[in-house]
C-alpha cells in the first residue's frame, strides 16, 4: 500500500503543542488565501495557505462563513416542523437528511412505514445519490479546468431534477420523506421516462470515460496525488466513496442494510490507489451501481399499497423519552442523524454526522503540505465535501 | 496625386498609414468575430447556446462587450504602481498587434517585407512576457504576483523550443523572410508543404504555440482553481480590454505562423486550383478552430508537470531535430526536401 | 540607409498606429466611465480578507534556473539564426564547426539534467 509522507525535512517543525510557527519575514514563505471567496473552493470555506515556490507548507481549514443554527432551531420545532430545515443541511442531497430524521423520529415514536414507502423512499435516496455524483463529477473536472464535464453532469443532473419535479413537485427541496412513510406514489409512467433518463445519462457517462478517464493530462494531474494512508481511515473517520478508494470496502448499504437494501443485488465498488485519481474512478463507477439499483428498484418494488402509516395529529405529537442514531451510506460516505426526545413536542437535541465533518477538516489538514498549490482544489473537490454539511 | 504619395515624406508616411489600418481594422472586426466563435464552439462542446441575443446568433456579443469595457469604472488598487499599472496592458497589446507587420498575406502583400521578418516577431514575442510580469508586479496583490511569476518561466521555456523548430524550417529554406519560407513550399501542393518533412515538429510547435499565449490546457497564469485570474486579477475595464485583444491577436498572429511556416501560407492544397488570400485565411481559421476545441475539451497541466514537458521532452527533441535537418540538408537526403535552395523550390 | 529606412519604416508606423489605439483605449474608459473609488473597492484582491502583507516582498522563486537556461538557450538560438541562413554558404568546415557547438551544448545540458537543475520540486 502506498505510504504518502510528504518530505517536511526543509520545512518549519511543529512544536510541542503541535502547532507550526512560520516567520514570514524569512522571505521564503507566502500566505495566501484560498476562499471563501475564490473560483477554487467547494462551498463556503476557506483555506489559510503556506506557500514556499508552488509548494504548499501549510493548510489551515476556516469555516464559519455559512453557519445557520440548524441543530439548535431544531429543538425549538414541533417534530413535523422540522423538514423544512433538515432539507436544507445539505444541498445536493437533501433527501438523505429527511430520510435519516424521518427513520429516527419513528424509531422513537415506535411507527413501521409500510412497504411501499420504503420502496419509494430507496429509489428517491438512490436519485439523490446519482444527482450528488454527477455534481462531485463536474467539480473534478471543473478543479482541473475541464469545464466541460461540469456542464454535461449539470444537464444530466437536470434532467433528473425533472423526474423528481414530477415525482415530488420540486427539485431541489423535496420534503416528499415525512415519518411513517412519503406523500404519495409514484406518477403515471414513472418508470418509463426514467429509463429515458437513464439512458441519456448513461450516453453522456461514457462521453465523460473518453474525455475525462483517457485523457493524459488528466491522467497526470490525479494519479499518485493527493494519497491517504488507509491507516488513517479509522482515526480521521474516513468513510463511503475516499475509504472504498483506498481498498477499504466499507458500505452501510450492504454492512448494516436498512430500507429494502438487502432486497438489491449490488457491488461494492473499490479501487486501491487512494489518490485523487481513484476516488474519481470509485464515484464513476458507483454511478452505475445508482443506475443499475434505480433499474432494479422500479423492477422490483410493488406496483400498489399504502404509502403512509397512520399518524397521530402531528401539530400536537409527543413523542416519548428516549434516543437513538440512525445512519445510512451517502454518496460522501457515513451520513447519520443522532436524535434525543424528552417526551415533549420537541426534539431534545439533534445532532447532525455529516462526512464532510470529517472529510473537509482535519483530513484536509493532514493532506495539503507538501502538495503543489494546483492541487489544493482538486484534492478538495476528490474527497466531495460539502461545506453547508460542517456547519449544521 | 499619386506623386505625392510616392515621393513626399508626408505621403508616404500617410500612404503606410493607411496600410497599417488595413491591417489593424480588420484584424481587430475579425477578433470580434472570433471571440463570438470562440464562445460559440465552447458554448456548443458544453451544451450550452452561447451568446445569442445581441445580433442574429449573437454575432454583435462582441461589440456590445467593447461598449462595456468602455464605460466600466477603471479601479486602481490602492498600492499599485499607477504607470505601470496602465503601461502592462498596453504593452501587451502593443507588442501583439506590431508583429503583424511583417506577416505576409499574400504574395507581395506584406507592410514590411523585411529579411530578419522571422527573427522579428521571435524577438517581439519574447518581449511579450514583459506586459505579463509588469502587470503581475504593479497590481500589488498575490495572486496577480504568483500568475505573472510563472507566466514568466512558461513563456520562456517554450520560446526556446519554437526558436530550435524555426531554425529547421530556415535551413530547409534558406532564408528567414516569410515570403520566401512560403516560397519555397510551392510545388505539388499539400505534399510539398513544410509539413510533412517537419511532421512531428508541427505538434510540437502547435503545443508550444498554446504554451507560449497562455492557452487552455496552458493557462496556468489564470488558473482560475488556483490563482483566481492570475495576472488579471486587479485589471477592469479597457485595461484588461488591452491584456485580452492582446491575448487574442498573439493567438492569431500564432495561427498565422504555423499557417506560414509548416501548411504553404496562401498556397493552395491542390496543384492547379488558384493560390490566394482565401487559403491562409482558411488555414487559419482551421488552426483557430483546433485552438477553440483543445480550449473547451482539455483539462489544464500542472506547473511542474508543464515545465518538465517543455525542458525534458521539447527542448531535447527540437534540439535533435535540428541536428538531423542538418544532416539531411547537409547531404542531400531524401531528394533534397530538407535543403529547397538546391532543387530551386 | 535609405533603404533600412524603407524597410523599417512601416514597422515604426505600425508601432506608433499601435501605440495610439491603446491609449485611445484607455483614455475612452478614463473619460467616459464614472469613477468612484473607495478603500474596500480598491483594497488588493485578497479573497475578501485584508492582505496579509505587502505583495512586493521577497519571494523564494524556485525557477530562477530557469532563467539561467533559457539565457543559455536562446543564445544558442541567436547563434543558430544567422547560421541557419547562411547554411548553404558555410560549407561543410561551418557545418561541422555547428556540430560541434551543438554537441558542447547537449553535454552541458545532460549534465544540468543529471545535476538535477530540471527537477521543480
Amino acid at each position: 500500500m502506498i505510504r504518502f509522507e510528504p518530505d517536511r525535512s526543509q520545512y518549519p517543525q511543529p512544536g510541542d503543542d503541535g502547532k507550526i510557527e512560520i516567520d514570514l519575514e524569512t522571505g521564503k514563505y507566502l500566505k495566501l488565501w484560498h476562499g471563501p471567496n475564490h473560483p477554487g473552493i467547494t462551498g463556503n470555506m476557506s483555506v489559510e495557505l503556506t506557500l514556499c515556490g508552488d509548494e504548499v507548507v501549510e493548510g489551515k481549514t476556516h469555516v464559519g462563513y455559512l453557519h445557520r443554527g440548524f441543530e439548535k432551531l431544531m429543538e425549538r420545532r414541533t417534530f413535523i416542523q422540522v423538514f423544512p430545515i433538515v432539507c436544507r443541511v445539505c444541498v445536493p442531497e437533501p433527501d438523505f437528511n429527511e430520510w435519516c430524521y424521518a427513520q429516527a423520529v419513528e424509531e422513537l415514536a415506535g411507527i413501521e412505514a409500510p412497504e411501499m414507502a420504503q420502496w419509494i423512499r430507496t429509489l428517491i435516496l438512490e436519485m439523490g445519490r446519482f444527482n450528488s455524483y454527477m455534481m462531485a463529477m463536474g467539480g473534478i473536472g471543473g478543479a482541473l479546468g475541464m469545464g466541460v464535464i461540469g456542464q454535461w453532469m449539470t444537464y444530466v443532473r437536470d434532467l433528473m431534477l425533472d423526474r423528481f419535479e414530477e415525482m415530488t413537485g420540486a427539485r431541489i427541496y423535496h420534503m416528499f420523506i415525512l415519518p411513517g412513510g412519503v406523500r404519495g406514489h409514484l406518477p403515471e409512467g414513472f418508470s418509463e421516462r426514467m429509463e429515458e433518463v437513464l439512458q441519456t445519462a448513461e450516453r453522456y457517462l461514457a462521453d465523460v470515460d473518453k474525455a475525462m478517464f483517457t485523457n493524459a493530462v488528466f491522467k497526470a494531474r490525479t494519479k499518485g496525488v493527493g494519497v491517504i494512508d488507509p491507516a488513517l481511515f479509522e482515526p480521521y473517520g474516513v468513510t463511503g466513496p475516499n475509504a472504498r478508494a483506498g481498498g477499504v470496502a466499507k458500505d452501510l448499504r450492504k454492512d448494516a442494510p436498512y430500507l429494502v437494501y438487502d432486497q438489491l443485488e449490488f457491488e461494492v465498488v473499490t479501487e486501491t490507489a487512494s489518490d485523487i485519481w481513484a476516488r474519481a474512478r470509485v464515484r464513476r463507477r458507483d454511478i452505475d451501481v445508482s443506475i443499475a439499483l434505480i433499474r432494479q428498484i422500479l423492477a422490483k418494488m410493488p406496483k400498489e399499497g399504502p404509502v403512509m402509516a397512520k399518524l397521530p395529529n402531528v401539530l400536537h405529537w409527543k413523542i416519548p423519552r428516549g434516543e437513538t442514531y440512525v445512519a445510512g451510506e451517502s454518496s460522501r460516505g457515513e451520513y447519520g442523524y443522532y436524535l434525543v426526545t424528552d417526551g415533549s413536542g420537541y426534539p431534545r437535541r439533534v445532532n447532525v454526522r455529516g462526512p464532510s465533518y470529517t472529510h473537509a477538516m482535519a483530513l484536509l489538514e493532514h493532506l495539503i503540505p507538501g502538495t503543489n498549490i494546483a492541487d489544493v482544489a482538486a484534492l478538495m473537490v476528490s474527497l466531495h465535501t460539502y461545506p453547508p454539511e460542517i456547519e449544521r | 496625386m499619386y506623386e505625392f504619395f510616392t515621393t513626399t515624406n508626408l505621403g508616404i508616411a500617410l500612404l503606410i498609414t493607411g496600410q497599417v489600418l488595413l491591417i489593424v481594422v480588420p484584424l481587430l472586426v475579425a477578433l470580434a468575430f472570433l471571440l463570438w466563435a470562440d464562445r460559440k464552439v465552447w458554448a456548443a462542446v458544453q451544451l450550452r447556446k452561447g451568446p445569442n441575443v445581441v445580433g442574429a446568433f449573437g454575432l454583435l456579443q462582441s461589440f456590445a462587450d467593447f461598449i462595456k469595457y468602455v464605460v466600466k469604472e477603471i479601479v486602481v488598487p490602492a498600492g499599485a504602481d499607477k504607470f505601470v499599472f496602465f503601461l502592462a496592458p498596453l504593452l501587451s497589446l502593443v507588442l501583439a498587434l506590431v508583429a503583424w507587420a511583417v506577416i505576409p498575406f499574400n504574395e507581395g502583400w506584406v507592410l514590411a517585407d523585411i529579411n530578419v521578418a522571422i527573427l522579428f516577431i521571435f524577438a517581439v514575442s519574447s518581449l511579450e512576457v514583459y506586459g505579463v510580469i509588469m502587470g503581475g508586479w504593479a497590481s500589488n496583490s498575490k495572486y496577480p504576483f504568483l500568475g505573472s511569476l510563472r507566466s514568466a518561466a512558461q513563456m520562456i521555456s517554450y520560446e526556446v523550443s519554437i526558436g530550435l523548430i524555426i531554425i529547421g524550417v530556415i535551413i530547409s529554406t534558406g532564408s528567414m523572410n516569410l515570403t520566401a519560407i512560403v516560397n519555397a513550399q510551392a510545388g505539388a501542393g499539400l505534399l510539398s508543404w513544410y509539413w510533412l518533412p517537419h511532421f512531428p515538429m508541427v505538434f510540437l510547435f502547435i503545443i508550444s504555440a498554446m504554451a507560449e499565449t497562455n492557452r487552455p490546457p496552458f493557462d496556468l497564469p489564470e488558473a482560475e482553481s488556483e490563482l483566481v485570474a492570475g495576472y488579471q486579477v486587479e485589471y477592469s475595464s479597457t485595461p484588461f480590454l488591452l491584456y485580452m485583444i492582446g491575448e487574442y491577436v498573439a493567438i492569431t498572429l500564432m495561427t498565422a505562423l504555423i499557417t506560414l511556416l509548416f501548411f504553404g501560407g496562401w498556397l493552395s492544397p491542390i496543384p492547379g486550383l488558384a493560390d490566394g488570400i482565401h487559403w491562409m485565411f482558411l488555414k487559419m481559421g482551421f488552426f483557430w478552430f483546433l485552438f477553440m476545441m483543445t480550449k473547451a475539451v482539455v483539462p489544464r497541466y500542472r506547473y511542474d508537470q508543464l515545465m518538465r514537458i517543455g525542458w525534458k521532452v521539447f527542448l531535447p527533441l527540437s534540439l535533435a531535430w535540428v541536428v538531423l535537418v542538418a544532416f539531411f540538408a547537409q547531404y542531400g537526403a531524401f531528394w533534397g526536401t530538407y535543403a529547397r535552395w538546391t532543387t530551386g523550390g | 540607409m535609405e533603404d533600412l529606412l524603407r524597410e523599417y519604416l512601416p514597422i515604426m508606423i505600425f508601432l506608433a498606429v499601435a501605440v495610439a489605439l491603446g491609449l485611445v483605449f484607455l483614455i475612452a474608459a478614463a473619460v467616459l466611465a464614472v469613477r468612484n473609488p473607495d478603500p474596500e473597492k480598491v483594497s488588493a484582491y485578497e479573497c475578501g480578507f485584508n492582505a496579509f502583507d505587502d505583495a512586493r516582498m521577497k519571494f523564494d522563486v524556485r525557477f530562477y534556473l530557469v532563467s539561467i537556461l533559457f539565457i543559455i538557450f536562446d543564445l544558442e538560438i541567436a547563434f543558430l539564426f544567422p547560421w541557419a541562413v547562411a547554411f548553404k554558404d558555410v560549407g561543410l568546415l561551418g557545418f561541422w564547426s555547428m556540430m560541434v557547438f551543438l554537441a558542447v551544448l547537449t553535454i552541458g545540458f545532460a549534465y544540468e539534467w543529471k545535476k538535477g537543475a530540471l527537477e521543480w520540486e
